[in-house]
Order: structure tokens, then sequence, then C-alpha cells
């Protein structure tokens, strides 16, 4: 779809004045605006911001389908490279502001830096293949989720549960074996630092250029749009929260507390009881930088799927396999998630464009875990669902 | 509901019929109604006193949130 195409169906969809849309919309603009002004009330000016931030995601990626699943999938499988080369454009924005802003303010800022060890190699090498198994990754289960969509919902219940059993675990797959972090600034300086990083991009770029096909190698007008939007609320979500944006520590903590509230005595395990996880665990959700994003995320989908005036088809019926699988493919998404230090957002989008070696040996891994992820959904899904429509922002 | 439905190549299977894209959207925002209630009930209250500087950019205090790169 061109940009032109996507503003001229956004004036259709904006002519549903009258059909019944015009009080839905109206609705769900309302629903935002309690969302924000129910953070500012309770949690602070800084809570409001976030969720401003988090919505704006979930508006941007569902209603620009920009996602990291299906791109990944589609250069797999039909040397389609146009979505990579947008999320490969909005890493390298966010890592053009973001490298200064973390070199200028130390003390205020930090970046989504974490060591490459064994365990964080093989997570992000399952986490690839699991995410094309439920055709969702960290923000796309969000996006599914909210967006209504039968198997992102699953997903997302599976991805809680099996980032807090990672956590559980973490220390143990830690101690496989761990180098120190390194960070690209911190080896090579910041100036190049950041020149690498843009330089590495770019030959990814050029390399996805040169294996897809022609005529689906430069993305379209939405695509560049939704990368700059999406780089932008990256950037916006460092200055906020002081920290790059991510996913899977909110979900992790969401499994944590639900646990708890069922007698679970979570804060005695290794992981919750270090400082940094017991504050957040004993603190609530709504001072959670990455909940609060999470959050708005999932609303902001919801939002776009309402707003528009056709509803989008719920996924392929499913057999009763196909649940199983998919419901065992979220708990190892958030599990494996939670032992590669991130997943695509916290690990690739946020550990490359803060420098982090960790986010480019995550993606390294990650794509080939893809592609065995792109084999496995053949064999192991019926017929039925590979038939789904895909929808959302995978 | 249950039903039973014809593959192409004549195999018999069950499959669900499955709810709407705005019902299983309604369930999600459901949930996260019942998550913040239980967090609610099972956190220290939030202190409006106490609440960060809406940047932590120019704030002068070092980032206290947690990551997924965190160990």
């Amino acid at each position: 779809m061109s940009m032109a195409e996507a503003v001229s169906i956004a004036a259709a969809d904006s002519a549903g004045v009258g059909d019944g849309s015009g009080r839905r919309r109206a609705g769900l603009a309302l629903l935002a605006g309690l969302l924000i002004f129910g953070c500012f009330a309770t949690a602070g000016p800084r809570a409001a911001l976030l969720m401003m931030v988090g919505l704006g995601f979930g508006l941007a990626m569902e209603g620009l389908r920009f996602g990291f699943t299906g791109p990944w999938r589609n250069m797999i499988v039909a040397r389609d490279g146009r979505g990579l080369l947008a999320q490969l454009l909005a890493i390298a924005l966010c890592a053009a502001f973001t490298f200064p802003l973390l070199a200028a303010f130390p003390n205020e800022l930090a970046g989504a830096h974490a060591p490459v060890g064994i365990a964080m190699v093989a997570g992000a090498f399952v986490f690839g293949t699991a995410m094309q198994l439920v055709m969702g990754c960290g923000s796309g289960v969000l996006i599914n989720a909210g967006s209504g969509n039968l198997i992102g919902a699953l997903a997302l219940v599976g991805f809680i549960a099996g980032s807090f059993l990672g956590g559980e675990h973490l220390h143990w797959w830690v101690a496989l074996g761990v180098l120190p972090v390194y960070s690209l600034q911190g080896l090579f300086g910041d100036g190049a630092g950041l020149a690498l990083t843009l330089l590495g991009l770019g030959l990814i770029a050029v390399l996805v250029i040169w294996r897809a096909e022609p005529g689906k190698r430069l993305p379209a007008g939405r695509l560049w749009l939704a990368g700059v939007l999406v780089a932008a609320l990256a950037v916006l979500n460092l200055v906020i929260a002081g920290q790059p944006w991510g996913v899977v520590y909110g979900l992790g903590l969401w499994g944590a507390k639900i646990a708890q509230a069922a007698g679970m005595d979570v804060a005695q395990s290794v992981f919750w009881s270090a400082p940094v996880h017991a504050e957040r665990l004993q603190q609530s959700l709504l001072t959670d930088v990455t909940s609060i994003t999470n959050i708005g995320i999932i609303v902001g989908a919801f939002i776009v799927m309402g707003w528009r005036r056709e509803l989008a088809p719920q996924v392929a019926p499913l057999t009763a396999r196909n649940w199983v699988v998919m419901g065992m493919a979220g708990v190892v998404l958030g599990y494996s998630a939670r032992i590669a230090f991130g997943c695509n957002v916290g690990a690739f989008f946020s550990g490359v464009s803060s420098g982090s070696l960790h986010g480019w040996v995550w993606f390294a891994a990650a794509f080939a875990g893809s592609c065995l992820g792109v084999r496995w959904r053949q064999r192991l899904m019926s017929p039925p669902a590979r038939m789904e429509v895909t929808h959302g922002a995978p | 509901m249950v039903r039973r439905e014809d593959r192409p190549m004549g195999e018999r299977t069950r499959t669900l019929q499955l709810p709407a894209r705005p019902v299983v959207g309604f369930l999600i925002l459901a949930g996260l109604v019942g998550l913040l209630l239980v967090d609610h009930a099972g956190s220290r209250p939030i202190n409006p006193f106490a609440a960060p500087p809406p940047a932590a950019l120019g704030s002068g205090q070092a980032p206290q949130g947690a990551h997924c790169t965190n160990l």
C-alpha cells in the first residue's frame, strides 16, 4: 500500500460519520484520554507521558502495519525486503539520537546494554523460531492481542508466563557463561560507535536489497512513515523514562504480580530479591515504565482495530493441535526472551540503537532461528491455520 | 461452539467457532483492568508527592526503572 493509498483510506474512514462509527470513534478517543488522565492523576506526569508514547507505538505500528516478524518471514520466504529495510531505517534514526544523548547525559540516561552469553545466543535463536510460529514478537504479541487477534491473545498469556519463568531461572542460565558487557561506544568511543552502528545497519540494508527480488526492495511510503514515527517514539521513551524502549521486563513483572497474588512467595527468588526487581515488585505497575508502555501499545492497537470502519476477520479456525502449539510457543517466546536479555524490542531495536554488542548478536541468532521457524510452522500447523489471515503488525 | 468441517483431503476434524476481534479485544482490556486491580491490592500505594519529574532527561536523577537487559 502506498502512502497516498493509506491516506485516501484514512480519509474515507474519516468520512464514516452517520453509520455509527462516529460514536464508536468518540468512545475510543475518550478511552485514550481517560487512560492518559488516569495515569497522570494516580502516578504523575511521567506516567502520563509514557502512556502517550505507548499509545503512539500501538497506533503507529497497527495503523501503518509496521512489525518485525512478518517482514523477517517475508524476507526469508518471498525475498521481500521492504519491511526489514523499514526496521533498519527506524533503528538507524533512533541510534542517531540515542548515541549523542547517552554521551551527553550519562547520569540520567542508560542504554540497553547486556552481556553476550551462551544462553543469550541460544535464547535469541529459540525466540526467532517461536516468533515465526505465533507470527508475533515482543511488540507484535501486544499489538496482535490488542487488535483482537485470538492467537495474539493466547500468545500474550503464554508470553507473560514464560517471561516470569525465565526470570526465575535466569541466573542459572547466565552461570553457563557470559562475556563482559560490551558496547560499541565503550570499545571505540561515542562517535566511532555511532558510525560503526550506522555502517553495520547500512551493510545489512545493502545485503537485503541485493537478496530481495526486484519490486520488493524499497519500502512503501507508509513503512517509511512508520519507521520515522517508531524511531521518534523510541527516542521520546529514552528521554522520558531514562532507558530505552522495552517489552519483556514488563510482561515478566505482570507474571510475578499474578503469581504473588496467587500466593507464591515470589520475593524470595534469586531474581526478584535483587534490589532493582524487588522495588518493582513492591511498587505499583503504574510506576514501571515498561508496563506503562506495554499497556499503551495494547490499547493503541485496540483503538486502531475499533477505528477502522470494516473489521478485519478473525484468524482462521484452529484445530486442538494448533492451539497447543500456539500456547506452548507463547510460553517459549517469553522464556527465551527473558534469558536472551530482551526480545526484538529490548535487545534488537534498543540494544543496537544504544550500542550494545548483544543487540547485534541477538539479531543474527534470532534471524537464524526465524529461518527454522518458518519451516516448522509449515510442518506443525494444520491446513486451516496455514490459511490464517495475518492481521496487524506481527 | 464446536463444529465439524471437511478438509480438502476429506479428513474430518474438530474446529472452534472463534469469537470476533472486538470480543477478544475487550477481553484483553478486561484482563488488563483485572491485572491493575490485583496489582493495586498487593502493591504499595503510589505517593503522588514522590512522583518523578516529567522526564528523566534534565532531572538530575539516575534512571530508576528496570529493563529486560538487567540481570
